[in-house]
């Protein structure tokens, strides 16, 4: 009797093993990704001291739809003059490279975007220049991928405080409300050159209120040529962007053309309101 | 409105006091042995019922038993005992002054398909006649299965997953940091145990080798539990003491094997965990007691991953001459271990940041209940539960704030009355209050109460079919400003249609009150900003199922279920473009699924061939999407040999891959392939137990950039004094 038990015994560990060994030949779930982008981040300026963190993060596409379509980096040394990073990326064409700085106690905001890869700096502005990378079959380890990055464009010393007010019914499909401050007047619509003329936007300003308090950080003694609210629909594509209103010239009677703002370094303007009139745009313009 | 069924229920609970008067007639007796029907040796610690009543008993060390004070009458008794097959003895006639007397053979079974338990009513009743679907995990299957952590015992249900430590019933939950406001309510011996400030879930809060068993309770459970059993109830049975003295040891050890890719290998260190329980049982005077203590280190599988953890309870229970009992529990655990967010990267899987390597988080968890259960009369019984829960968590996370969660307490209190008016109806009624203390600097101080009424009256329609309506009011006060009253009904109906076969079906509401942290928080988590949201209502759910057990050969079953739920003002976090995290009242849900168990157990229970499927269609009423972190297919299936001394097991796990995640949706995941294999050899009191655990040393991921454990293999043994 104790032979059958133990032949069975054995059978059974044999097959067992049997299919451990076939097993760890055949599937093990997750593997290593070989293929990379890797180079190196050249700081200028210095870090504000409210710096949390700063990482390379990778689109697929420009503008991304949201935080969550980024690829972060780890963290990478803001405290040095260079850094290097690597991110592991599946193979593909990712259409922008960028540093992105994160203020402490902030969420993640592509206003902080402090370089681009195939971009350039000028004291604290992007150069609206930017390269994609390609990791092919026959390149796996994209190197040499370097950028250049501003710290200078976060050391906000500065504030800009206003009001918007917003007149008339908010269309069903908004998604978001955002105010920001630009060196220029940007092209009305074009993402890409909000974001590039941006100093500062602000992504929370609550939705489907009838007044919002707003503060933007600007750099001192630069001049702040355009304040403006912007309007992004529900589905949250950046791509979606309106120009809504703006901060208007109080010299100018007609209140159709904008007012510029200079502030002083470690000091505030306030006053700045801008007015939103939902009844005077057609809904189409907002679709 | 309230305060009229406040005043009906006060009425009733005077008027079943004062039945107490039933009493007062002539009664017989019941006395008997209870032996094993292969040796005829007497058993112990055997569970009496007489049905229809609430009089019971339990043998003693020489099988004996005795059940007095039986007004006359025909009585059915129902016997049961782990180890051996449940007995059901018909027709047996109580005469007034005289003692009839029973000798009793139970026939040794491994695993009782038809169990004794308690949680879907509150009071005992066996598995097949419940109105709602509960799974019961056994204490043998928590000892065979040599997990050194309770809730992995619990993945293998159909319709539980687990991503990490967050439980999930049918869907009803995702993922959430800590655990935050588990949608399922896990209890000791039935007294809540999910932590007051966070709602969350320390599956480490006691000794392995204390449980009893483990009794889940799917679909919202809310009439009777009020919050938190919106998706289900948990309720971990701890071991009964006794006055036979028994000694229960356990240690193991065991090691981590390196990833299954050169390039994901980190240390050279060899990487290992031990464990050690303890258990002893014994009667001091009057008091029945039991004391346990367990110890569990391990260096981890992965970077800063490591995990001590200490443990120990304390159960005591005694008998008063009116046959009422105390009952007192206490536990403690304390751990301590390497608080990983995220890997370093997807080619360093198993590394962590350097910022992150000295990462930590604390837990230290007291629970200390009393229950006091008094048979007033053979129709009549009250109960009286009172408890009292700290739990402190601290962290030292770079990526968290650093500080520390002070102790949250939260005490409460529970009166329950079970009243048999008639041979048709049975009432279980209660009323239950608990406060939820906390203050920690990431949400401040707050105080919580909630007072509840529940009622639950079962009814024989006809002699095969059971029906349940019921119903509880929750009241929830916080910072005595906001306050949200809650309905939860429900109805059900158990029929046993044929000899062996069973139909149960339930309908329900279901409900959470959104937590002190869910509220109020306010931290930096992995570079995502929390915000608080002092506005947050509690979310709530209707469902229905349906369910059938067909039993068949001698000691095997199977079950199929088709459940369907909707859920309003889901509380989940929502991450918006700018990564900005806030609990919101925003998700509308439709879940339905189809689960499937078959338990097949072949020549003597020989051989064991248990399989279970599940399907889930978890959908986001608005978007049409997937919700996240539920994987659609479920599958496990577990091949045991079971020779005389010896256990061979094989279990092989599936879940289909995860569709939608919340942070890292680009991240590559696969769905989870795993084989367990177990053997165990028994020597007289000794028992040897090796286990190796993802054979395939499958690598995936539960949440986002969280390698799963590797492969491992460990080696215990267990020394069992009274075997």
């Amino acid at each position: 009797m104790i032979s059958i038990y133990l032949r069975k015994t054995v059978s059974v560990t044999i097959l067992l093993i049997m299919i451990m060994q076939f097993s760890c030949r055949v599937d093990h779930g997750l593997e290593p990704i070989n293929s990379k982008i890797t180079g190196t981040v050249t700081f200028h300026g210095d870090h504000p001291p409210h710096t949390d963190e700063v990482r390379v993060v990778v689109a697929k596409n420009f503008p991304p739809k949201d935080i969550k379509s980024l690829l972060f980096s780890n963290m990478i040394d803001y405290k040095e003059k260079t850094a290097e990073y690597e991110i592991y990326l599946p193979k593909g064409t990712y259409e922008v490279v960028a540093v992105l700085w994160k203020e402490n106690n902030q969420s993640w905001n592509i206003s902080n975007v402090i370089g681009v890869y195939g971009g350039s700096i000028s004291g604290d502005l992007l150069i609206p220049t930017y390269r994609s990378v390609t990791i092919a079959d026959n390149n796996t380890t994209v190197r040499n991928i370097n950028i250049q990055a501003t710290l200078e464009r976060v050391n906000r010393d500065a504030k800009i405080r206003g009001k918007i007010n917003f007149i008339g019914d908010w269309p069903d499909n908004t998604g978001v409300m955002a105010v920001g401050a630009f060196s220029r007047i940007p092209e009305p619509g074009d993402y890409m050159d909000y974001f590039f003329s941006s100093i500062f936007i602000d992504y929370s300003i609550p939705v489907f209120v009838s007044s919002a308090d707003y503060m933007l950080r600007v750099q001192g003694q630069d001049t702040v040529k355009y304040v403006a609210a912007l309007w992004i629909d529900d589905s949250f594509d950046l791509s979606s962007i309106k120009d809504v209103g703006f901060y208007a010239d109080p010299q100018d009677s007609t209140g159709t053309k904008p007012g510029s703002v200079i502030v002083p370094a470690h000091s505030e303007k306030t006053d700045i309101h801008i007015t939103v009139d939902f009844t005077r745009m057609e809904l189409q313009e907002l679709q | 409105m309230i305060k009229k069924i406040s005043k009906v229920y006060i009425i009733l609970f005077f008027q079943l006091m004062f039945s107490v008067h039933l009493f007062s007639q002539h009664y017989g007796a019941i006395k008997g042995k209870v032996v094993d029907s292969e040796n005829n040796q007497p058993v112990f610690g055997v569970n009496i019922l007489i049905k229809g009543t609430l009089m019971g008993t339990s043998t003693d060390s020489k099988g004996k038993f005795e059940i007095n004070n039986i007004p006359p009458g025909m009585y059915t008794l129902f016997i049961s005992h782990i180890g051996y097959r449940n007995k059901t003895l018909q027709n047996i006639t109580i005469t007034s002054g005289t003692d009839t007397v029973l000798n009793v053979e139970l026939k040794e079974s491994v695993l009782e398909m038809n169990p004794v338990v308690v949680s879907a009513t509150k009071h005992p009743q066996s598995l097949h006649s419940t109105h709602q679907a509960v799974e019961v995990i056994p204490h043998i299957r928590i000892k065979e299965s040599q997990y050194s952590r309770l809730y992995r015992s619990l993945d293998n249900v159909p319709g539980i997953h687990f991503n990490e430590q967050n439980i999930s019933i049918r869907g009803s939950s995702g993922y959430s940091v800590f655990n935050v406001g588990s949608r399922i309510l896990v209890m000791v011996d039935g007294i809540p145990v999910n932590s007051p400030d966070l709602g969350a879930i320390n599956w480490d809060i006691l000794p392995i080798l204390d449980i009893k068993r483990i009794e889940i309770v799917k679909g919202a459970g809310s009439a009777l539990y009020g919050s938190s059993a919106m998706g289900g109830v948990v309720n971990i049975i701890t071991n009964e003491p006794s006055g036979d003295r028994q000694i229960l040891v356990r240690t193991r050890a065991g090691i981590y094997d390196d990833p299954a890719y050169e390039e994901w290998e980190w240390t050279d260190k060899v990487l290992h965990f031990e464990d050690i329980n303890a258990s002893y049982r014994s009667r001091i005077g009057p008091v029945d007691l039991n004391f346990s203590f367990s110890r569990y280190v391990s260096t981890g599988y992965m970077e800063n991953n490591h995990m001590d953890r200490w443990n120990a309870a304390i159960r005591m229970k005694t008998e008063f001459t009116n046959k009422s009992h105390l009952d007192v529990y206490a536990s403690w655990a304390k751990s301590r271990e390497g608080g990983l967010i995220q890997w370093l990267n997807q080619n360093s899987p198993f590394e962590v940041p350097p910022f992150n390597k000295e990462d930590e988080i604390a837990f230290t968890t007291v629970n200390v209940a009393l229950q006091y259960s008094w048979p007033l009369s053979s129709t009549l019984g009250l109960t009286f539960r009172t408890s009292f829960l700290s739990a402190y968590m601290s962290n030292q996370l770079t990526a968290y704030n650093p500080g520390a969660f002070q102790p949250a307490y939260g005490p409460g209190a529970e009166i329950q009355c079970i009243w048999l008016p008639n041979n048709k109806n049975q009432i279980t009624c209660g009323t239950e209050y608990r406060a939820d203390i906390s203050s920690t600097e990431y949400f401040g101080d707050h105080k919580g109460y909630s007072s509840s009424f529940y009622l639950q009256d079962e009814i024989s329609v006809f002699p095969s079919v059971r029906a349940t309506l019921g119903f509880r009011i929750d009241r929830h006060v916080l910072d005595n400003e906001s306050f949200v009253s809650q309905f939860s009904p429900k109805a059900g109906v158990n029929a046993q249609v044929l000899s062996g076969t069973s139909i149960r079906s339930t309908a329900g509401k279901g409900f959470r009150a959104a937590t002190v942290f869910e509220k109020f928080v306010k931290a930096d988590y992995a570079g995502f900003n929390i915000l608080p949201n002092p506005d947050l209502k509690p979310e709530s759910s209707w469902f229905w199922d349906i369910g059938i057990i067909q039993e068949f050969f001698d000691n095997s079953n199977v079950q199929l279920s088709y459940f369907y739920s909707e859920y309003s003002n889901m509380i989940e976090p929502v991450i918006d473009f700018l990564g900005t995290i806030q609990f919101q009242n925003r998700l509308q849900a439709k879940i339905q699924g189809i689960e499937f168990a078959e338990r097949l157990f072949l020549f003597s229970e020989l051989l064991g061939l248990e399989s279970t499927f599940s399907l889930l269609d978890p959908v986001n009423v608005k978007t049409g999407e997937t919700l996240p972190y539920r994987p659609r297919f479920t599958a496990d299936c577990i091949a045991t040999l079971r020779l005389k001394n010896c256990l061979l097991q094989a279990e092989y796990r599936y879940f289909s891959k995860i569709e939608e995640v919340e942070i890292n949706p680009l991240d590559p995941r696969v769905p989870v392939k795993l084989l367990n294999v177990r053997a165990q050899y028994t020597l007289g009191k000794f028992t040897v137990q090796a286990a190796l655990t993802n054979c395939f040393n499958y690598h995936f991921t539960y949440v986002e950039r969280r390698m799963a454990e590797v492969r491992k293999f460990s080696l215990g043994i267990l020394f069992n004094s009274s075997e």
